[in-house]
């Protein structure tokens, strides 16, 4: 992975943890590092971002290794060229934004003005122009992580580490920052870290993830082949919710690209949105269901896998989505690839955001 | 919120005799000094060569120790604050030892080092034909040895404060090591760096004991204005009272100018 991309073995240990986690991406390529608190995803970073020695493996960065006690490479945070945009932004406040966002390339030699001239059209592209002259301390958790991101991005980092860049928003804002990220994502063409507790951030910005616990690397792929066959609980509880695109409107959504129309009692959200049932609060009968679930219909199983104890079904037709039910019931329904199934989702199971 | 619960009528009475007693302990003497300030001859007081010379003394070495003190305090407070150093709290110890030293002893320690025939004093006077003790330089020596711990603990006090995530993040920006310092850092730790340097004026214009053992009490090279006050004490009451009240006012601009930082309770 020579093109740009990130090649790292990271072994490190800090008070008495230790992380030992192999992480690849290539230029142009997002992913998602995935991990409850503690499992080592702030170690890793620093360890990306020359913040902590590695104790061995190694980090390459387009062919160059970064980070290789074996050979004796440290190349120090100044000289790596990775933009960060940090969790609580760490903006500096006795800036204004503009001058946050130049702060980079000021560092590489240019004078002030210059620097500012050259951020220009990224404070723009942001949506910044209007508080580009406002210090840090004053901008709204929207404003600053869009100011953070754009001091990121105003170096030509060769590598983008995302920590947990939608934690410290309101939910408006945070569908509003994803989908600008997204879109940033796709034109920057470096490879992107992006750390989040997040299956939304991981589902719509993540091109693989990689699930982090207890400082070593559980499972690596796909959101959906995650999602297919997770390997533990906690993938399955974060990477298993069932995301559904759609339209909505007064508590009705007709899903995209099929014929298929739910109802929810979430009335947060309107127009565009993203439809989201946890696996748990899908119920398969073999017979319709009566009475009180109105969202029913005829689905094809895919597939049946055990994942600790529950048993996890990916559904086809009509539209693919995953419920996470016992092995007994699973025995009882006599589930298998192809068998036909009632799927029945209660309006209350469903919520709705803006996307 | 104490106050919520506690009026002035429930505290002990031994306890709001002896607070009392303590205002009343500072501000009789303050009183007492006003009382005898000659006001209609302040004018020609302070006119006085000797009063002058003093005064213009005290000014310019009070802020060059400042200034001195700012120079080699800030790093070193840099230094006791992000670098894990083996002994630093022997170095801390050692930095901030002038604040509970007596200052003549201090003056007395100063003269040993730097004096004629003290240990580094006679090779410096060989190079540079440079005299320390008994010269204006000698009073910003003296003054910086007492100020300078006031600026090392304010700063590091504000480092410590400071996230160093922030040093950190710049780094990643791609700034070097004392680009962060001057760009990031500094900015950021401003109004300990203010309130340290004013600190370590303030100690350094009121500095008596180490000025006069080290430096001597020479008209216009070394006689700082509290150096003449003690002198004018026993000839001249009226002079002394004029010049200490130059100090009282200082002092009080200086309390009034740090007061975001102290008094806000």
């Amino acid at each position: 992975m020579s093109d740009g991309g990130l090649t790292a073995h990271i072994v490190a240990k800090r008070d008495g943890f230790s992380l030992d986690a192999a992480l690849d991406v290539a230029a142009g390529e997002t992913v998602a590092l995935l991990g409850p608190n503690g499992a080592g995803k702030s170690t890793a970073l620093e360890a990306l971002m020359g913040w902590q020695r590695l104790q061995s493996g190694s980090i390459e960065l387009g062919g160059q290794p970064l980070d290789d006690p074996a050979r004796d490479v440290f190349v120090p945070p100044e000289a790596r060229e990775i933009g960060v945009a940090f969790q609580d932004n760490l903006l500096f406040p006795h800036l204004t934004a503009l001058d946050n966002v130049a702060f980079g390339l000021v560092s590489r030699g240019q004078t002030k003005p210059g620097a500012r001239a050259l951020v220009g059209p990224l404070i723009e592209s942001l949506g910044l122009t209007s508080v580009a002259g406002q210090r840090a301390t004053e901008l709204s958790g929207g404003q600053a992580q869009r100011v953070a991101l754009a001091r990121a991005l105003a170096i030509k980092p060769k590598l983008l580490l995302l920590d947990e860049p939608m934690a410290a928003l309101d939910v408006s804002t945070r569908t509003s920052t994803r989908r600008l990220l997204r879109e940033h994502l796709a034109d920057v063409g470096v490879p992107t870290v992006l750390v989040t507790h997040d299956p939304a951030d991981a589902n719509v910005l993540a091109d693989r993830i990689v699930v982090l616990e207890a400082g070593r690397v559980t499972q690596v792929g796909t959101p959906e082949a995650i999602r297919r066959r997770p390997r533990s609980n906690y993938a399955a509880d974060l990477v298993g919710i069932n995301l559904l695109a759609g339209t909505v409107a007064d508590g009705t959504i007709q899903i995209d690209d099929s014929e298929l129309v739910l109802s929810t009692s979430d009335r947060s959200a309107s127009g565009q949105i993203v439809a989201t049932i946890h696996p748990r609060a899908v119920a398969l009968h073999r017979e319709r269901p009566d009475g009180s679930p109105r969202n029913a219909w005829l689905a094809v199983v895919d597939s049946v896998e055990p994942v600790g104890e529950t048993t996890r079904v990916q559904l086809a037709s009509p539209l693919p989505l995953t419920a996470d039910i016992t092995p007994g019931a699973a025995a009882d329904l006599a589930l298998g690839p192809g068998s036909q199934i009632w799927v029945a989702v209660k309006a209350t199971e469903i919520s709705v955001s803006n996307l | 919120m104490t106050q919520r619960f506690r009026s002035i009528r429930s505290a002990p009475p031994v306890l709001v005799a002896a607070a009392a007693l303590a205002v009343a302990f500072f501000v009789l003497p303050l009183v007492g000094l006003l009382w005898r300030v000659p006001w209609t001859d302040l004018p020609e007081l302070l006119g006085r060569p000797v009063v002058r010379d003093a005064l213009l003394l005290s000014l310019v070495s009070s802020l060059a120790a400042a200034l001195l003190s700012a120079v080699l305090g800030i790093p070193l407070a840099w230094m006791l604050a992000r670098v894990q150093l083996p002994g630093r709290s022997v170095v801390r110890a050692i930095v901030t030892l002038p604040m509970v030293l007596p200052p003549v002893v201090g003056g007395a320690a100063l003269l040993f080092a730097f004096g004629r025939r003290g240990l580094v004093g006679s090779g410096l006077e060989e190079a540079t034909g440079l005299l320390l003790p008994f010269s204006t330089i000698g009073v910003i020596i003296a003054n910086t040895f007492v100020a300078l711990p006031f600026l090392v603990v304010t700063v590091e006090g504000g480092l410590r404060n400071l996230d160093p995530r922030y040093e950190a993040a710049a780094a990643s920006l791609g700034a070097s090591p004392f680009d962060v310092f001057r760009r990031v850092t500094l900015p950021m730790i401003r109004p300990s760096l203010v309130a340290g340097i004013v600190l370590a004026w303030a100690r350094a214009l009121g500095e008596f004991g180490a000025t006069i053992t080290f430096a001597g009490n020479l008209q216009g090279r070394t006689q700082t204005l509290p150096l003449a006050v003690f002198v004018a004490l026993e000839s001249d009451r009226d002079e002394a009272v004029a010049m200490s009240l130059v100090l009282v006012v200082i002092s009080v601009a200086v309390l009034v100018g740090l007061r975001d930082r102290w008094w806000r309770t």
